[in-house]
């Protein structure tokens, strides 16, 4: 009776022990582990013989006595399927743990978790389903059969967990480990191409796997092609059969290597591509080929990149505490890891006007930890230098446009790892560099903007052999142009008179102007002496800017109106197009002149009607000039308007037509947006009303995009004189 | 008989069954004790946010956007064959009838326009530039062109929307707001992510703030659009009669009475403005000591064009994308208009390239001068292509370009990034021939450098885990040194 309640016990754990190793494999990925798991966990390759061993022995009772209905036999087998179901579930829920504490490589794992998990449950299945099993006839030796099968599986999975790949046939492949080939000798067959057909092509391509009738293993077989043909061919748009099913889409059958194997880098296939290109030579060295060829390039990098690849040292240091990286950060000083779980750090500074030496100073309790500190602009000084010299590890620092005199740069040398150092804006000279030849890791200078110069490189050079030094752009024999003199007024159409400012950028440049429409020159021309120039005339502004050393500005220029006779209201026959509608029909003399953007807000335009406006005085005026200022921008279909109409007289129904005019059309597309007067002068007469008519373009001409479609009229000022 | 035969033979009855239930239940709260958030519905991997997954490549970007799209066939991808077709139709075989933009397909032929450019190779790569890159030649060693970009929109705004946001829709974090918000802010004292805008004389395209938008993610994130005028960033001076302290009394006082109303609302967005009231206080000193260029040596005014001066001009935003970028901007976004060059491409690519060429080199000499340029990531394209055919009537000196997405260049430099060519355009630059690189592989990689997952980079948001990448992009190797 005792016996039977342990059993029930046990199977009953073991029960419980599978549902929980099921439920925390699969929903466990943040589990927190106690320490005590931990422990527990370390002791799976401890435990992990027991259900091994147990297992098979049960495996191998269970075929012993399968003909034989036995209760003493079958008892010790039932013991045995128990003590190997709970070792079992025990050892793997221990490797579960394990795991938890991660560094193992991650496909491997998945496969070992779960073929264990595999044969935890398997062992309970035939346990609690023993007696089921016992009677048909092939349900254990399939049971045994497919234990011994999982537990081959996780065991080898576990010992290259353990191992490593490989660990096991190792002895009897000894594959031949490539030497590293040097540059010269490389052939681009042999190094390079061969390589990643072994690894990505003959595993099915071989003598003994003829997939499609092609073995690749020798340069012969390869040349040969397979059923469908040969390889490759040099002359070939696609270059032939192998590209072509390398480039298929993944999910179609030909796509090579199929769907599931290791596939192909894009490196690996322009290589390919490139060799193939290139005549798929077998005998070709990197060398031969032309400097700048893309194979060439290429192959180099990949040779190279080979030999040289080294993975980054990792820092000899631990992690500082997180409180004190915190304490440490404050809006002007920023200390953060390199990156999650880095214990390297990087510290910055910000803000001029904040900065203090004492803030350098605080790090102290971090200064094996600071491997890149950027003091960028602050004010420091050369005691400061000091304080800098404390963080053995530092690889980075920057101190370009600090206020270093370079005195001091000798207290530099303690920092044995230094790889990158910025002075560039600083007073420092050549002179005082040599203090820092003792930096052996040292490989680059930054020395922009300060006083050593090209004479200076090969004193350098002698004490920094290794490193490079940058010295910048001087600039020096550079003749730059000036730029034009901004123009800055307050309007363009004025009452009596107005005021125009002039600006230039460039410091000490002097601006010349002149109201003549001449170009001004730098001897004759009013310098402008940054008053305001006062305008009280019509007329045009032309400014120019000039520096010796520079070549002298494009003119600037900009035209002035006197606003004459306005009318007292001013009626629009038909509304403007709603997109451009200026501010309605006082538009036309709200002193205003819209610039070359025909979106801005000053612009009437029309389409698909005329602009027809009719100017109202109350008191009969002497007219005898109106002038349109109007808009041109071919390519967004603004034209000159087909016609302009103007008419007088006392009342709206006594007019008579005073002028009309048909103004030149531009011929072809390509110049920007330009603003264009209109003039219409006649015989001086009295008038209460003035009507203007503008008529768009009905049909563009056949050279514009649009052909045949209306165009625009864009008319923003009218001036009575 | 037969069921209790059979519940022999599987050892199994209703009891047991219930029993058996039990203690797998039980032994399932056990090892819930262990997986501490398992029900609480505490999204911990959305708490990473703050530092790089790995040591990073690059700290900074800064992204130079050519808005309306460059010729990349006028400027970087030289095809002699379309000069010797000149005026022949584009092969079917070679456009496979893929989609146009409405404002070609209409078009009874497509004739192909060789660029009217000479192009040379230059550097150790052999880089093939045009004529109007003069200056982009002398750093070519500096750059990795990649000549195989593609995207899925064929139109400026869901193109643009998608390169700056990674879905075509516009209510995503742009990547600058994505990097804010995966490694927040270097200096306190700025946003990590500002906007300059300029515009170029061609045909231009709007941008919108929608592509400097933080999206779903917290508004500190979102990017600050700089002025072009000449204080850059408007009322961050104190008004008259009121000085540093009042302001800090004020401030406190409203801060204050946000908390108040933060306790009795709890939205995060209260909080967020607090916050953003106590940078524009520590701006009031910074942002004066970034963009004051008065101070900046000569030869930096030769070296990016005397027009660097001149606030609002490409080139003035270059130098201050550099200054901003230097004072730990994480993410610098230019905006260049006026590449949308439909007709009359010969004279507007002309003016265009006149207004980058210059700052957009100088940008990159002038960061490795100072030991920058290995810690920033400089990257400058448009948000697609122009058509290897002409779009109009194409006359002996002058062509058009439509709209093309399956391949065009933009090119990287500085943190991490290889130089050199990367990917080939087949022989009519209208197809890749290898090497894509899609706009999710840009992004992944481009994050990459910087340190972070894009796989890991992720906001949860209205039920469903959102990525800068959305579902694909691949960190492209052959871009990386």
């Amino acid at each position: 009776m005792t016996q039977k309640r342990w059993t029930s016990v046990f199977s009953n754990l073991c029960f419980g022990l599978n549902c929980l190793l099921l439920f925390l494999a699969l929903f466990g990925a943040k589990m927190e582990l106690p320490a005590f798991l931990q422990v527990a966990g370390r002791m799976h390759p401890l435990v992990l013989h027991f259900p091994i061993v147990l297992l098979l022995l049960a495996g191998i009772w269970e075929m012993t006595i399968q003909t034989k209905n036995h209760p003493i036999l079958q008892n010790i087998s039932d013991g045995l399927l128990l003590s190997s179901a709970v070792s079992a579930v025990v050892t793997a829920l221990m490797g579960l743990f394990l795991s938890k504490e991660g560094g193992y490589e991650i496909n491997t794992l998945f496969w070992h978790q779960w073929s264990g998990i595999a044969v935890s449950v398997t062992a309970w299945v035939w346990y609690s389903f023993r007696a089921f099993f016992r009677g048909l006839k092939i349900a254990t030796p399939a049971m045994a059969g497919l234990i011994l099968f999982v537990l081959l599986i996780a065991g080898h999975q576990g010992a290259t967990l353990t191992h490593g790949e490989n660990y096991l046939f190792a002895p009897v492949t000894h594959e031949l480990q490539s030497q590293p080939v040097s540059l010269e000798n490389a052939l681009v067959f042999e190094h390079l191409i061969r390589p990643i057909l072994k690894e990505k092509c003959m595993n099915c391509h071989n003598s003994n796997k003829l997939k499609g009738d092609l073995n690749m293993e020798t340069e012969a077989l390869l040349l040969k092609g397979g059923k469908n043909g040969v390889l490759w061919d040099s002359t070939a748009k696609d270059l032939g059969l192998m590209l072509q099913r390398i480039h298929l889409p993944l999910e179609e059958k030909e796509h090579m290597p199929p769907k599931g194997k290791t596939q192909l880098t894009e490196e690996e296939i322009s290589l390919l591509y490139r060799w193939i290109k290139n005549g798929a030579n077998f005998s070709l060295k990197i060398v031969d080929l032309p400097e700048n060829d893309t194979l060439r390039l290429l192959a180099t990098a990949m040779i190279v990149g080979a030999t040289t690849r080294v993975a980054p040292t990792p820092y000899p240091f631990e992690a500082a505490d997180a409180s004190i990286i915190q304490k440490l950060n404050n809006d002007y000083r920023v200390v953060t890891p390199l990156a999650v779980n880095s214990p390297a750090l990087s510290v910055d500074f910000y803000g001029i006007s904040a900065f203090k030496s004492a803030y350098l100073n605080e790090l102290e309790v971090i200064k094996e930890q600071v491997v890149s500190l950027n003091l960028n602009k602050m004010p420091l000084n050369d005691d400061d230098l000091k304080s800098i010299a404390i963080f053995p590890n530092l690889r980075q620092l920057n101190l370009a446009f600090t206020q270093i005199t370079g005195a001091t740069l000798g207290e530099l040398r303690a920092l044995n790892s230094l790889r990158s150092l910025s002075l560039s804006g600083t007073s420092v000279k050549a002179s005082d560099l040599e203090a820092l030849h003792s930096l052996t890791e040292l490989s680059v200078l930054y020395l922009w903007n300060t006083s050593v110069t090209e004479q200076d490189l090969p004193t350098l050079k002698l004490h920094f052999p290794k490193v490079h030094i940058e010295l910048g752009f001087k600039g020096e024999g550079i003749i730059a142009k000036l730029n034009a003199p901004i123009i800055e007024d307050e309007a363009q159409v004025f009452n009596n008179s107005t005021k125009v400012k002039l600006k230039n950028f460039i410091r000490g440049a002097e601006l010349r102007y002149t109201l003549d429409g001449t170009v001004p020159d730098s001897m004759n021309s009013p310098i402008y002496l940054g008053d305001s120039i006062t305008i009280e005339k019509s007329c045009q502004l032309n400014a120019k800017a000039f520096l010796p050393g520079w070549i002298s500005s494009e003119v600037a220029t900009r035209s002035y109106y006197k606003s004459g006779i306005l009318p007292d209201s001013i009626v629009l026959r038909y509304p403007p197009n709603p997109q451009y509608k200026g501010e309605g029909a006082k538009t036309l003399a709200n002193k205003k002149i819209g610039d070359t953007e025909f979106r801005s807000n000053k612009w009437l335009g029309y389409k698909e009607t005329n602009l027809e406006a009719l100017l109202l005085f109350k008191k009969p005026t002497t007219l005898s000039s109106v002038s349109f200022s109007s808009l041109v921008d071919i390519g967004s279909y603004i034209m000159p308007a087909a016609e302009i109409q103007v008419w007088g007289g006392s009342n709206q129904r006594n007019l008579v037509l005073l002028k009309k005019l048909n103004p030149k059309q531009p011929e072809k597309v390509g110049a920007p947006g330009y603003r264009v007067g209109f003039n219409c002068t006649f015989k001086a007469r009295k008038i209460n009303v003035l009507k203007i008519v503008a008529k768009p373009v009905t049909k563009l001409p056949a050279w514009h995009p649009g052909k045949g479609e209306r165009g625009w009229v864009f008319v923003d000022e009218v001036f009575l004189e | 008989m037969e069921k209790e035969v059979l519940e022999h033979g599987l050892n199994m009855n209703r009891r047991k069954f219930l029993s058996r239930l039990s203690l797998g239940l039980g032994s399932i709260a056990l090892g819930s004790l262990l997986i501490p958030d398992l029900f609480s519905g505490n999204e911990d991997d959305m708490m990473m946010a703050g530092l790089p997954h790995f040591a990073p490549k690059a700290k900074r970007i800064i992204y130079l956007f050519q808005n309306g799209a460059p010729s990349q066939l006028d400027m970087f991808d030289h095809k002699p064959k379309l000069r010797e077709m000149q005026g022949q139709d584009l092969p079917a075989s070679v456009r496979m009838g893929q989609r146009l933009t409405g404002m070609t397909s209409n078009q009874k032929s497509f004739p192909l326009a060789g660029s009217k450019f000479a192009f040379q190779q230059y550097g150790q790569h052999g880089a093939w530039l045009s004529e109007l890159l003069p200056y982009t030649s002398k750093v070519v060693d500096d750059l990795c062109f990649i000549r195989t970009m593609y995207t899925e929109a064929i139109n400026h705004d869901p193109a643009l929307t998608f390169f700056q946001t990674g879905a075509q829709v516009g209510n995503r974090p742009s990547m600058g707001a994505w990097l804010s918000y995966g490694l927040g802010s270097e200096n306190k004292n700025l946003p990590a992510f500002c906007v300059l805008l300029s515009k170029g004389k061609g045909n231009s395209q709007g941008v919108y703030s929608k592509l400097w938008t933080n999206g779903f993610l917290d508004s500190i994130h979102q990017g600050v659009q700089f002025s072009n005028g000449e204080n850059p960033v408007l009322y961050l001076n104190n008004p008259e009669a009121i000085d540093k302290a009042d302001r800090r009394r004020m401030l406190d006082r409203l801060a204050s009475l946000n908390e108040e109303s933060y306790q009795h609302f709890g939205d995060p967005e209260i909080k967020a403005k607090i916050q953003q009231y106590e940078m524009a206080y520590r701006m009031q000193t910074a942002i004066p000591e970034v963009t004051d260029v008065s101070k900046e040596p000569e030869s930096i005014v030769k070296l990016y064009g005397p027009e660097c001066l001149v606030p609002g001009t490409y080139a003035a935003n270059c130098l201050l994308a550099r200054k901003l970028s230097e004072s730990g901007v994480r993410f610098v976004q230019l905006y260049h208009q006026g590449w949308d060059a439909h007709d009359n491409l010969p004279t507007q690519i002309v003016g265009q390239c006149k207004d980058t060429d210059q700052a957009s080199a100088a940008l990159i000499t002038d960061l490795k001068q100072r030991g920058l340029l290995d810690e920033t990531l400089v990257v400058w394209g448009g948000e697609f292509g122009r058509t290897n055919y002409c779009q109009g009537v194409l006359t002996a000196d002058n062509y058009g370009r439509d709209h093309h997405p399956r391949c065009f260049t933009i090119w990287m430099a500085g943190g991490g990034v290889k130089p050199g060519v990367y990917g080939e355009t087949d022989e009519f630059g209208y197809n890749i021939a290898s090497n894509p690189v899609h706009v999710h592989d840009f992004h992944a990689t481009a994050l990459h450098l910087m340190g972070l997952d894009h796989e890991k980079l992720i906001y949860k948001h209205l039920g469903r885990r959102y990525r800068l990448t959305d579902v694909s992009g691949k960190v492209v190797q052959g871009l990386i040194a």
